[in-house]
């Protein structure tokens, strides 16, 4: 149930990152880095995969480029999690690779934004990065959180 | 043993993503056209409903502004075909311009006494313009600058006005009273007014041209012993929401005739 309601997430945020917010920070990556940071990896490229697709369907002649990004960001958040020592500015990592892989995977296909704007999505990315962690984790694994906080062993 | 056949089998549904995702990427460009549009359709149906509404509203803003002129155009003419009468000529409607002046600073006391509005000398907004609102008068230009105009609104404690009751014909000076209403002065006590009259411009004093919508008479007082009948009118312009008002520019080389003939520069000097 909490997958489904993670890729509804996703979903509304793309609606809002699209409908809204044209120049602004990239709320689906820093929703799917936190969902990649606590879900299994086939979750976390599953919603890679569905986040992708969602940005390819604006631009159909480029489809694919935005669904392998997302998709690769997914499952390299999932599997590198665990190698990384576990702190507050591991989310902020993966977002800044993550961007940087999209931002040079969109320069090669030519279809990337003024660099002003570019620039000014990145900033604001990274800095709602630190503050997307703690809003998800509390909406979505506020059970894991709280049994991690008693010492309790999850299985 | 369970744990590590449940992992691999993750691996796999991984790859198998990614490789499908690789796939996509590689399709011809004409095949990927071919398949995306039921796909976007489905997926992408509330985006294309939400650009579509703010299409509607940014469309529906400027045909909102565009019918706020034509309002005050029609209220002008109105003004016009009332006073006029019969006998006399059409007025040369040509020369009649209105200018619209986004609202851009208030005075901060009141927020009703003054307003500055972002047109100027440079589109022929002059000292002395009268500044309208499709609902009425709003006030005149007192103050212009190349690009600006500051407006003393009917609020503003100095402002009068040459008023008369529609109904009645009857006569008075109309200044700002308390409660956002406007005072009617030189009421005579057996003058006929009655709440729900309209009061208009009459046109005297140069400024205002005759027939602009004032207000509606609120209350009446009946005095008989005093020396004019106290008379309260609820204005028709709500100056704390305007946005924009309209300047009206008459260009100073053509004299204006008929119904704006009040507006004429005074050639006789009336004695005191």
């Amino acid at each position: 149930m909490r997958q489904f309601f993670a890729f509804v997430l996703i979903y509304i945020l793309f609606l809002l990152q699209t409908g809204f917010l044209p120049i602004g920070p990239d709320l689906v990556l820093l929703a799917l880095v936190v969902f990649a940071r606590h879900e299994n990896k086939a979750t976390a490229t599953s919603l890679g995969f569905f986040a992708g697709l969602l940005f390819d369907l604006i631009a159909p002649r480029t489809l694919g480029i935005q669904i392998l990004i997302f998709t690769m960001t997914g499952y390299g958040v999932s599997t590198l999690r665990n190698l990384l020592y576990s702190s507050h500015w591991q989310p902020v990592i993966f977002t800044f690779v993550a961007l940087m892989l999209k931002m040079t995977a969109l320069n090669l296909v030519s279809s990337s934004s003024p660099p002003l704007t570019l620039a000014l999505c990145t900033g604001l990315t990274l800095i709602l990065s630190p503050f997307a962690e703690p809003v998800l984790t509390r909406l979505f694994y506020r059970q894991e959180v709280r049994s991690r906080r008693q010492g309790k062993c999850q299985l | 043993m369970l744990g590590k056949k449940l992992g691999s089998a993750q691996d796999r549904i991984c790859w198998i993503i990614l490789l499908f995702s690789l796939l996509i990427l590689l399709l011809p460009v004409n095949f990927k056209l071919k398949i995306t549009p039921p796909v976007a359709t489905a997926l992408l149906l509330p985006l294309r409903g939400l650009n579509s509404l703010k299409m509607t509203v940014a469309s529906l803003g400027a045909e909102n502004r565009r019918l706020a002129q034509l309002a005050a155009q029609l209220a002008l003419e109105n003004a016009r075909l009332k006073s006029s009468p019969p006998s006399q000529g059409t007025a040369p409607a040509a020369a009649l311009k209105l200018i619209p002046a986004p609202v851009i600073a208030r005075d901060l006391g009141t927020l009703k006494r003054f307003l500055t509005v972002s047109r100027g000398a440079t589109c022929g907004v002059r000292i002395g313009s009268v500044a309208l609102a499709p609902q009425g008068v709003v006030g005149k230009v007192i103050a212009v600058s190349a690009h600006q105009a500051l407006v003393q609104t009917i609020f503003e404690p100095d402002f009068r006005v040459a008023v008369l009751n529609s109904r009645t014909r009857e006569l008075a000076m109309a200044r700002p009273g308390q409660e956002n209403l406007l005072n009617l002065d030189y009421v005579s006590p057996d003058a006929d007014y009655q709440p729900g009259d309209t009061i208009i411009t009459s046109g005297l004093g140069g400024i205002f041209p005759k027939g602009l919508n004032i207000g509606t008479v609120k209350t009446v007082q009946n005095k008989p012993d005093a020396l004019f009948k106290p008379v309260s009118v609820q204005p028709f312009v709500n100056i704390t929401r305007l946005e924009q008002v309209f300047i009206l520019a008459i260009p100073a080389e053509s004299l204006p005739e008929g119904w704006l003939e009040n507006l004429k520069p005074a050639e006789i000097r009336i004695p005191e």
